[in-house]
């Protein structure tokens, strides 16, 4: 940049342009001037700020309040930089309206434009706080609590969130797990802000039980698992879309692979991918919703998908599962795709790998270690399990919370 | 009255001339990307040229490049396949990659002839540029007065800390 030039650059010109920096950058930036502190904080400059870079976001898993400093980790993959968010923000206040236990857990449930879905719960399910929130203004919202009976805990949800284009509102969507005691019962919920309470939406098939929910702009896409009458599941899997506009379930009527542990989906540069992994390859195939197939794209080469699977014993037992917007426990390899045509896979054993789909050919990041990352002392664990825009615009939260 | 939708619209030509005084002809989409010039137009008509005095003829020869790229981008023909997102944002990708000089100069001109689209993308390579820089290299490029306070500065670093670390 030539300073000669920039020097007469008219300052409404340049506000403009500060709307366009990347949040951390422009965190950083606060400290050029007064005006530039200033206007970063204002309202209006929160609200139409809309950077364009998008994060790989890792969460980590178990969270113990032991650990002062729990955080969520994004880092950008065009300059690898990596930055720590911290959660204190929420563990303050939960820790002002009750003694938090020892073994209370955090989970991130679902993100959406840089605003996270939260959920604390005690280890023995008694108490649970379900939050939205944005770790870079440290606003948030809890939400009225929804799950009875330890449900989130032994139910698995899965979830997304829907924030609107002009950060003032969102929607949160539950799904549940297709219910062993009452199959009647309703198991899927929306919380809007704009009424500020859960309300039921529509149901999917019985016996369908969600594994894995992907949202791209305004539709939830499910792979479901098909279980039996009695709860034991077939490993029959299905790719069902949920419009949150016109409220309803379509099948997409691709037939995904039944073998497969834990799938996923992934959307990579406008298209939507299926990931697949058992005990003898990692696979990516493009769905083709139009055509009703899967595509096949690429299989892990085999020496590095060995390096991603650990062994199933024991050892990564009982721990929960690192999903974000997944659910299932026991996931040990998360995939995520970028705005650049890459689809990164990061895995607890601290291996990770990426695949370029442009250049047809898989690559590993330097310096990458860790991407997946597992930590036994601390236990804490962390996936890259979604990509995610980061946001200066606050959390709406002018009600009070329901309790 | 209005142009739009009319039949006879991809055939009127309107002329405009630079700051240093060149003359462009191009279609009147290709102007109508230009809300300022859509404005003049449909104040003036296409019978006089329009003069542009703030914009040299280099910059508005690139300014019309953008402009005539993106009103063929809207326009479907049955003959060809259409243009596709990944094909428009790698043609902007290109159309930004100039020295920064022209960048400045573009930036200016879009705010100008009011080209919304274009503005976006500029703003968007010009905070492109500013990524990495620390406050003190910012400070010394737009020579900004550095008005805080040490305690001041210490405080705002506090507030987002993650973002310095």
């Amino acid at each position: 940049m030539d300073c000669a030039l920039w020097k007469s650059f008219p300052a409404d010109l340049l506000e403009i342009v500060l709307l366009y920096v990347p949040i951390p950058e422009l965190c950083r930036l606060r400290v050029v001037c007064k005006r530039w502190a200033a206007l970063t904080k204002e309202e209006e400059f929160k609200l139409k700020a809309k950077p364009q870079t998008g994060y790989l976001f890792r969460t980590p898993d178990v969270i113990t309040p032991n650990d002062n400093e729990c955080s969520w980790e994004i880092r950008d993959p065009s300059t690898q930089s990596l930055y720590v968010l911290s959660d204190t923000f929420l563990y303050d206040h939960l820790n002002e309206k009750i003694e938090i236990a020892d073994n209370y857990q955090r989970s991130t449930l679902a993100a959406d434009k840089g605003w996270l879905a939260v959920l604390w719960i005690t280890g023995d399910g008694e108490d649970e706080a379900m939050f939205v929130c944005n770790p870079v203004t440290k606003s948030f919202k809890e939400l009225p609590p929804l799950f009875s009976n330890s449900a989130a805990k032994y139910f698995n949800p899965a979830v997304a969130l829907v924030v609107a284009d002009d950060m003032l509102s969102y929607k949160l969507f539950v799904v549940q797990e297709y219910g062993i005691e009452d199959p009647a019962r309703k198991r899927c919920f929306v919380y809007n802000s704009s009424v500020g309470e859960w309300r039921p939406f529509a149901h999917p098939p019985p016996t369908l039980t969600p594994c894995h929910i992907l949202k791209v702009d305004t539709i939830l896409y499910t792979i479901f698992r098909d279980m039996n009458e009695n709860h034991v599941s077939l490993r029959t899997y299905a790719i069902y879309s949920y419009d949150t506009k016109t409220d309803q379930w379509t099948d997409l009527e691709v037939d995904p692979p039944g073998d497969c542990f834990i799938p996923q989906l992934v959307a990579c540069s406008g298209d939507l991918f299926f990931i697949g992994y058992n005990d003898e390859e990692i696979s990516i195939s493009e769905i083709d919703a139009a055509g009703k197939q899967l595509n096949f794209v690429a299989t892990m080469e085999d020496e590095k998908y060995h390096d991603m699977l650990p062994d199933y014993d024991s050892t990564y037992g009982g721990h929960w599962s690192p999903y974000i917007d997944c659910i299932g426990t026991g996931a040990n390899l998360l995939a995520v795709g970028d705005d650049q045509g890459c689809i990164h896979f990061s895995s607890v054993t601290g291996d990770s790998v990426s695949y370029d789909l442009n250049e047809e050919e898989w690559f590993e990041v330097e310096g990458n270690g860790l991407a997946g990352h597992m930590d036994f002392e601390e236990e804490r664990a962390g996936l890259f399990g979604n990509f995610i825009r980061l946001s200066s615009a606050p959390v709406p939260s002018k009600d009070s919370p329901k309790i | 009255m209005h142009f739009q939708g009319s039949p006879n619209m991809a055939e009127k030509r309107v002329k405009l001339i630079s700051s240093d005084n060149d003359e462009f002809e191009v279609d009147e989409a290709v102007a109508f990307e230009s809300e300022t010039l859509r404005n003049m137009i449909q104040d003036t008509g296409t019978n006089v040229p329009i003069s542009i005095p703030n914009v040299s003829s280099d910059i508005l020869a690139k300014v019309l490049e953008y402009c005539s790229y993106h009103a063929e981008t809207m326009e479907t023909h049955d003959d060809k396949p259409p243009i596709t997102d990944a094909q428009i944002r790698e043609w902007d990708a290109d159309f930004v990659d100039v020295h920064p000089a022209t960048l400045y100069s573009l930036i200016l001109a879009a705010n100008y002839l009011n080209i919304k689209n274009l503005l976006d993308l500029i703003c968007q390579a010009v905070a492109n540029n500013i990524r990495g820089k620390t406050a003190v290299e910012i400070r010394k490029i737009l020579h900004i007065q550095d008005d805080f306070t040490y305690e001041e500065e210490m405080e705002i670093r506090r507030e987002t800390k993650w973002a310095f670390d």
